[in-house]
């Protein structure tokens, strides 16, 4: 890269947390680790800024106006239209926002409660007599999955086709013509479904496409390349992210017999262990592009640089967060931004908080010691959302 | 003393992080978001209004005590 005059080359810094080295050991110490200077710039993926400090990635958040959704991955994304609400801003954003906010409010996402439970009970029943288990394969991906395709009113004998798919999207960094592909099919199935909830029944469903097939903006209804738009985002939203959090949140189980042991004694913790687990384990980075010439975060900024807002590197800082890189279930205080900030919050946050809850719940209640299985070590992956392939554990099978 | 809750509903973005720690101080509209903007609150409830407020990731609560 070309470095643009406007910036400084003692900001410069070899940053790469899709693939760097250090980032496929621990991507949260690679992290860690970048947080000297406030702001700095990255060379790799065309050249970026990094905010390194809560209160700006805050800040850059709530500022649409400066920082905006236009680009909101480095890589950009492989999706060729744009995907809303995610990719717009204020006052568009506002008004594409809005008929999925009803969907994802707390109260009608704490009604699905017993219906998760039961998927996540059904699937840890299945591997529980085993005494060992990839969880990432065996819970992990398919409680999302499930819930998913569940709450779309999809048949759930495709579920592992979308996990591949949604895995070759999100994660095949060094092969963007399969990212590409994998957009592709994702697009043509969604086009038929979406076809499909057009022309019959969906007054009678309640599933959130057809809930949305219902919903007018604008005071019109949406057309069709905007519900296959809505359906893509949230195809990307809502499956890679509770698997990454959930591999993380286990990972930190089998490795604390602490933890597990509290867990175990009092579950009226675990709403609060969910909590820390997000914060010490955020998985997403953001990105946003200047809109006009700035100075932020001590730094120059030119309308049409990008700038990285990890949630990560905001959830912990140690300037905001005492013992910002330690694990503790029951903090006074904690106000991560795993979900963002501004007008972007993740519309799926209570869902998402409400299925690792009950992940944590199900599989402690049957299974209340783990530890990772002799020679394993858990497989990660960096990038855009950190996340686990592979959480191999053992536990004692008592008859 | 008299404790008022102030709420920014500029800043509000529906985390329901108040509410998940005092649901009954801290109302939410259907959509999630907080349903008031500037309430009194008896002053025994001081303590999980200020904690509510610090579990604002945008910042959008205010508590004010006055004597």
């Amino acid at each position: 890269v070309e470095l643009a005059e406007h910036v400084d080359p003692a900001l410069v810094r070899d940053f790469d947390y899709h693939q760097g080295a250090a980032f496929l050991v621990d991507p949260f110490a690679a992290l860690d680790r970048a947080r000297g200077d406030r702001a700095f710039f990255s060379t790799a993926y065309g050249g970026y800024w990094v905010l390194t400090r809560a209160a700006d990635i805050r800040e850059a958040f709530q500022h649409p106006d400066l920082f905006s959704s236009a680009q909101f991955s480095i890589p950009a994304g492989a999706y060729p239209r744009t995907m809303r609400p995610l990719a717009l801003d204020p006052p568009d954003h506002t008004r594409y926002r809005q008929p999925l906010a009803p969907l994802f409010a707390p109260g009608p996402i704490a009604r699905r409660e017993p219906e998760l439970r039961r998927v996540c009970a059904g699937l840890v029943d299945g591997f529980a007599p085993a005494g060992r288990s990839d969880l990432v394969a065996d819970l992990a991906r398919p409680f999302p999955t499930t819930v998913f395709v569940s709450m779309l009113g999809l048949p759930l004998a495709e579920a592992t086709t979308f996990e591949q798919w949604n895995h070759d999207l999100t994660h095949a960094y060094h092969d963007p013509e399969l990212r590409k592909s994998a957009a592709r099919s994702i697009i043509e199935y969604l086009d038929e479904v979406v076809t499909a909830r057009q022309k019959k029944d969906a007054d009678d469903r309640e599933d959130v496409l057809s809930a949305l097939v219902r919903t007018e903006v604008d005071g019109r209804p949406l057309d069709h390349e905007e519900l296959v738009d809505y359906a893509f985002m949230l195809f990307v939203a809502g499956l890679d992210t509770v698997t990454a959090m959930l591999g993380f949140s286990f990972y930190c189980l089998a490795t604390r017999p602490d933890i597990r042991a509290r867990l175990v004694a009092e579950p009226a913790l675990v709403r609060g262990a969910v909590e820390e687990f997000l914060r010490a384990y955020a998985i997403i980075n953001p990105a946003r592009v200047v809109t006009r010439d700035v100075t932020f975060a001590g730094v120059e900024m030119r309308a049409g640089d990008r700038l990285l807002l990890s949630t990560p590197l905001a959830s912990r800082d140690p300037e905001e967060v005492d013992q910002a890189d330690v694990v503790l279930i029951d903090r006074e205080v904690n106000r991560h931004l795993a979900f963002g900030a501004g007008p972007h919050r993740c519309v799926g946050s209570h869902l998402a908080r409400l299925e690792l809850a009950i992940a944590v719940d199900e599989v402690l209640a049957r299974i209340p010691d783990f530890h990772l299985a002799t020679g394993e070590q858990p497989v990660v992956h960096a990038g855009g959302s950190f996340g686990v392939d592979r959480l191999v554990v053992e536990w004692e099978v008592r008859p | 003393v008299t404790v008022r809750i102030l709420v920014d509903k500029g800043r509000c973005q529906g985390h329901a992080q108040c509410a998940a720690l005092a649901p009954d101080l801290f109302v939410l509209d259907d959509l999630g978001y907080l349903a008031l903007a500037d309430v009194e609150v008896a002053d025994d409830n001081a303590p999980t209004a200020r904690r509510g407020a610090l579990a604002c990731p945008e910042g959008a609560i205010t508590i004010l005590e006055e004597a």
